[in-house]
């Protein structure tokens, strides 16, 4: 008998839910809602949407018996490397995602069908861009009804991509804290008083907020109301040109322009990367998970040497970069995250299980720390010992980067602080590394005082 | 006893108006405002289409797309 485990997140919605069988994730289909399938299946939507790669494409498995009663199908949707959530995206790669979202709404209408939720978690990134994974949330379009989702849209793409546009790009990281999305009203309390002044924020959002609190307890007000498909169509064309008209300003940041002022000379730079290279060319692992990656450019070794790579960092505009350059170049294997490592995402939602912690996520055959055993040491004060601990949780494979006291990026951290650091040097970084690890190479950054490490879990 | 025999006849209709709302709460306020710029922005949208179509009509323009996501883009320029 396969061991099965069904999704502590697949609760919401009666029209079914998905359960790992073994390792492999599979969604059952409820009796309820197989009018609804099979009109997404007949009715050419399922094809459009995984034609232009908006949908997840899936196989039925019609000998599954299901986990109850109140099956009508199982199928197997295409597998998810790595599942990430909105509060772990960029500007952009949110965006896309409410794009997605919008684009599938306005083909779901087409072929007579509406999108049931807005919600951010819908979508996944998969081969480099944005998908939907919910195969149930489609059903059959009555002419002149309301989108339901509207409300939800607002709550999980709106209201974090207008508050990150206008007040700060840091504050996708309030969708931590409400699990449905920014409330609307809160957003609108949040936004500079200029965005009152632009149509779609205006409406989309303040009136919004205004109109929420109006008819709070007026429920019967909304059963008489009917929105004929054109306008439904209109309000869809205004969401598209409210979220296209967004942007971010590419404001310095700490990281933004790290490269150009490491002290890292252009030999020093191309002397590191092939340390990296042959390191993973030995290891040749599947999967990498870079650590404070900055804008990808040493994951690009691992991206290269075809392995699933993620590639986290804390500072959302680097992660943006990171995005934008995946976009263009149209990489399938690397997924930056916006990751604050000192206090990595955690397990959130109904019963804290919702949405999965950092370390919940399916762990990857090699981990790259590099330019960040500083950061973590001197900035967020950790003991090489928790270091080691942690990162001996992640992957077998390290590739670390030990930086010295006597580098000027490392000089920097110190300047404005008493140096309370008597333990930071190599040598007892090493002792402290070599309780969880064993240390099978090391190679010393041409005219740089940096050390870069390979380690094998114990 | 009147309320219990009146629930009852309405079952049905309560069952399938249960079948109709949707699993989240698509909130009322949210209906009413959506409701609104529906109208908003479909009636711009129509009058751009009308004003489209009397310029072709004029010969002062050349396409003869009528796609209304063509046409929002083409504004939008």
């Amino acid at each position: 008998m396969a061991e099965v485990k069904i999704l502590e997140s697949s609760f919401r919605d009666p029209s079914g839910f998905l359960f790992y069988e073994e390792s492999t994730l599979l969604r059952q289909v409820n009796v309820c809602y197989q009018h609804e399938y099979d009109f997404l299946m007949s009715s050419g939507l399922y094809t459009t949407l995984t034609e232009k790669h908006l949908l997840i494409p899936h196989i039925e498995l019609p000998n599954h018996k299901g986990l109850n009663d109140r099956i009508y199908k199982i199928i197997e949707p295409e597998q998810i490397k790595f599942v990430s959530y909105p509060y772990e995206w960029s500007f952009s790669q949110l965006k896309d995602a409410a794009l997605t979202t919008l684009e599938i709404q306005k083909i779901a209408l087409q072929y007579g069908m509406t999108l049931k939720d807005g919600s951010a978690y819908n979508i996944q990134f998969h081969k480099g861009k944005p998908i939907f994974i919910d195969t149930l949330s489609f059903e059959i379009y009555k002419e002149g009804k309301p989108w339901d989702a509207y409300k939800q849209f607002g709550q999980h793409f709106l209201a974090p991509l207008a508050l990150m546009s206008y007040t700060d790009s840091r504050l996708n990281q309030m969708m931590k804290l409400y699990i449905d999305g920014i409330p609307i009203d809160l957003a609108s309390s949040l936004l500079p008083f200029k965005t009152k002044m632009n149509f779609s924020m205006l409406m989309h959002i303040h009136l919004h907020a205004r109109s929420q609190k109006k008819y709070a307890h007026k429920g019967s007000v909304s059963r008489n109301i009917k929105i004929s498909k054109s306008n439904l169509l209109a309000l869809i064309y205004s969401l598209t040109s409210a979220v296209k008209n967004l942007g971010i300003n590419a404001q310095n940041t700490e990281w933004g322009d790290y490269y150009s002022f490491t002290n890292y000379s252009d030999n020093s730079f191309a002397h590191k990367k092939e340390i990296i290279s042959g390191f993973v060319a030995n290891i040749k692992p599947q999967s990498v998970w870079d650590l404070g990656a900055n804008t990808g450019e040493f994951t690009q070794i691992a991206v290269q040497y075809g392995a699933q790579c993620v590639a986290f960092d804390i500072d959302p505009l680097a992660v943006e970069a990171n995005y934008n350059n995946v976009r263009n170049q149209q990489i399938e294997n690397m997924l930056p995250l916006v990751m604050d490592l000192t206090n990595p995402s955690p397990s959130i939602g109904w019963n804290n299980a919702e949405r999965m912690g950092f370390k919940l996520r399916p762990s990857p055959d090699m981990v790259f720390a590099l330019a960040l055993i500083h950061h973590l040491a001197i900035s967020n004060n950790l003991p090489f010992e928790k270091i080691a601990r942690f990162l001996s949780e992640l992957s077998e494979h390290l590739v670390i980067e030990f930086v010295p006291k006597s580098d000027s990026q490392v000089k920097k951290l110190l300047e404005s602080r008493r140096d309370i650091f008597g333990e930071y040097h190599e040598d007892a970084f090493v002792k402290e590394f070599e309780v969880f690890y064993n240390i099978i190479a090391k190679e010393k950054v041409m005219a740089s005082e940096r050390t870069i490490y390979w380690m094998k879990r114990k | 006893m009147n309320s219990i025999l009146l629930t009852l006849l309405n079952l049905p209709l309560m069952a399938v108006f249960l079948k109709i709302l949707a699993y989240i709460d698509p909130g009322t306020g949210s209906i009413v405002l959506q409701a609104l710029i529906a109208t908003v922005v479909g009636a711009g949208i129509a009058v751009k289409l009308f004003w489209h179509r009397i310029l072709k009509f004029f010969g002062l323009r050349k396409s003869t797309s009528t796609d209304l996501s063509e046409k929002q883009s083409d504004n939008k320029k």
